[in-house]
């Protein structure tokens, strides 16, 4: 899976080989993408809830939810694997 | 975004130039973000990337989002090239230890000796050139898991096992094989060592006689940006002995395609051609008047009149060469050969239709939508263009699932299908196209195509269980081209040997059903 910033929009485009895989793009809103962004394996989980926090202005409680929630959802289209890294 | 004319101009400027010329004044965002979808298209985004890098960020007025852009495009490409060239070191390793002599051609020759990093000039695929026996290297690399997915009459296209990328084995370095005579035992003890992966290139000399023969014969005059800079490249950084180049381009009868790439190449990105290659043949292509953009994709070639005037006092030995071109390893009896040319008849007739319909299909827009349908395409992807145009820039192919079944039996609910770009492969009469439709994508055939549409005429696709046409196209419209369809055992080719005819009758009986209908 990897991330594309195209005009206005960031995609998720999952990979076959080397091309790309139509049927199942996803579409990212600008939180989603600033958190695939950081989904380097090296940044935890805590240092990206900050980083929504402050870029967002919305509270540690609601970021953490909304990041444990959106990181289940890319597991289960096979973005992510592992633990939720919280 | 389609590539506008000023992106083009824009990246032209800046090859020519060899520096970054300003940004337009107004709307700079969009103009830069435009020049960077043309650069991934033209396969100079990673060099565009480097220039931007090297001129500092602080000052820049390019958006960030686009060096952003571009940064990725960048990375993409240095993985993708050292991972082609890497297939090439590997199939030339596996043919040289079979006995077998091979050498790169075109991009797989250049990147490690004309460009500083692979990054720099992206390659479709990677093409080597078989000087003993090609029928052997095709069987070694059949043993090996290579796929065979196309064909054309002067080589094979295969796919990688195990990275699936594109390898196109070639026993002619052009079309109508034997048109331009190969020395294979010349070609091979000029060769020498590479500087990289690949372990040995051919001549500085050759190589340019294979890039014009390449450009002139093949494509009509009109390449990418990135593969009119391999003419200055090559031109730059590798010394040429005047002798040993006229000889080579005499023996293979190229001087007039290599003329005439000559002046292209300077006219578009003002390649430094030695005073002694000028005028190398008189007797060429007329280029005078032409604006350099004529000569880049996206620009229609002509080429069939560029094929003609190359080849004057040619021109029967192009006809039966193109119609009776021998195939190594094929059946070389008289029946056989007059099959395969009528085969090959079929293919021209993407280039010369019939003529006398000129005009008479612009009322032929009555049918009703198509139902090809493409699923995973939300309807909002299906109006993004952008999207979709960024992403066949960005990836070497693209994998869809066909949805109902007006496609069969060459497309059936569920198919997994391969779609390339129409830069990567331009769209010709009988190939199934994504086409954008009012009602949303289609994956349809196209029944007419270019040239004709240079005569005023537009594009049509059609079902190929429909009986109409779909409405009319503008060539934009066009988004890809399918080339495979995935399943068991392997990839197979969507094109048959009459494909295009069929297409191309198929076409005519449905403009003739609908000009008679009341």
């Amino acid at each position: 899976m990897v991330g594309r910033r195209i005009g206005g929009e960031y995609i998720l485009v999952p990979l076959v080989g080397w091309g790309a895989d139509l049927d199942s793009i996803f579409n990212l809103n600008r939180v989603g993408a600033f958190v695939w962004e950081r989904l380097d394996g090296g940044t935890n989980g805590s240092a990206i809830v900050d980083g929504l926090v402050d870029r967002f202005a919305v509270d540690r409680e609601t970021a953490e939810a909304d990041y444990v929630e959106f990181i289940e959802h890319l597991r289960s289209i096979g973005a992510v694997t592992g633990p939720t890294p919280l | 975004m389609a590539e506008s004319k000023a992106s083009l101009a824009f990246l032209r400027d800046f090859l020519a130039r060899s520096t970054l010329p300003p940004l337009p004044g107004e709307a700079p965002r969009e103009a830069a973000t435009g020049i960077a979808v043309a650069a991934r298209q033209q396969g100079i985004a990673g060099l565009l990337h480097r220039a931007l890098d090297s001129e500092g960020e602080a000052t820049s007025p390019w958006p960030a989002e686009v060096r952003e852009a571009l940064a990725r495009d960048r990375r993409t490409a240095l993985a993708r090239g050292v991972r082609q060239l890497a297939l090439a070191a590997r199939v030339l390793d596996r043919l040289d230890r079979a006995g077998l002599r091979a050498l790169p051609l075109k991009g797989a020759a250049l990147l490690e000796t004309l460009y500083d990093f692979e990054d720099e000039r992206t390659m479709a695929d990677v093409d080597l050139l078989v000087l003993d026996d090609w029928p052997q290297a095709r069987a070694l690399l059949a043993d090996d898991g290579f796929v065979e997915c196309g064909r054309a009459d002067h080589a094979a296209v295969l796919r990688d096992p195990e990275t699936g990328a594109v390898l196109e084995l070639h026993h002619s370095v052009t079309s109508s094989p034997g048109l331009f005579p190969l020395d294979r035992d010349g070609l091979w003890s000029r060769s020498v060592p590479g500087a990289g992966q690949v372990p040995r290139l051919p001549s500085a000399e050759d190589l340019l006689v294979q890039l014009s023969l390449h450009a002139a014969f093949q494509h009509g005059l009109v390449l990418s940006l990135a593969q009119w800079l391999d003419f200055r490249r090559l031109l730059e950084r590798r010394s040429l002995d005047p002798q040993r180049l006229l000889a080579a381009s005499a023996a293979a009868r190229a001087s007039a395609p290599l003329a005439a790439a000559l002046e292209a190449a300077r006219v578009v990105v003002q390649a430094p051609v030695p005073g002694w290659l000028r005028g190398v043949e008189a007797r060429s292509v007329r280029l005078a008047g032409r604006a350099p953009l004529h000569f880049v994709t996206p620009a229609p070639p002509d080429l069939a009149r560029v094929r003609l005037s190359l080849l004057r006092g040619r021109r029967l030995e192009l006809l039966r060469r193109t119609l009776f071109a021998e195939t190594p390893g094929e059946p070389a009896s008289f029946l056989h050969r007059i099959g395969r040319g009528a085969a090959r008849a079929a293919r021209l007739a993407r280039h010369w239709g019939p003529w006398m319909l000129r005009g008479a299909l612009a009322g032929a827009a009555r049918g009703r939508p198509g139902c090809g349908h493409v699923s995973g395409t939300p309807p909002r992807l299906a109006q993004a263009d952008g999207i979709l145009r960024d992403l066949f820039g960005g990836f070497p192919f693209l994998r869809l699932t066909v949805t109902g079944d007006c496609m069969r039996p060459a497309l059936a609910p569920g198919d997994r299908v391969r779609l390339v770009s129409r830069e990567q492969r331009p769209p010709r009469v009988g190939d199934v196209v994504l086409a954008r439709h009012p009602e949303g994508l289609r994956l349809h055939r196209l029944v007419w195509g270019p040239p004709l549409a240079r005569l005023g005429l537009r594009w049509r696709t059609q079902a190929d269980r429909g009986a109409i046409w779909d409405p009319a196209l503008e060539p934009e419209d066009v988004l890809g081209t399918a080339v495979e369809v995935e399943g068991s055992p392997g990839l197979r080719a969507l094109r048959g040997r009459l494909t295009s005819l069929r297409s191309l009758l198929r076409g005519l009986r449905t403009w003739m059903r609908l000009e008679r209908a009341p």
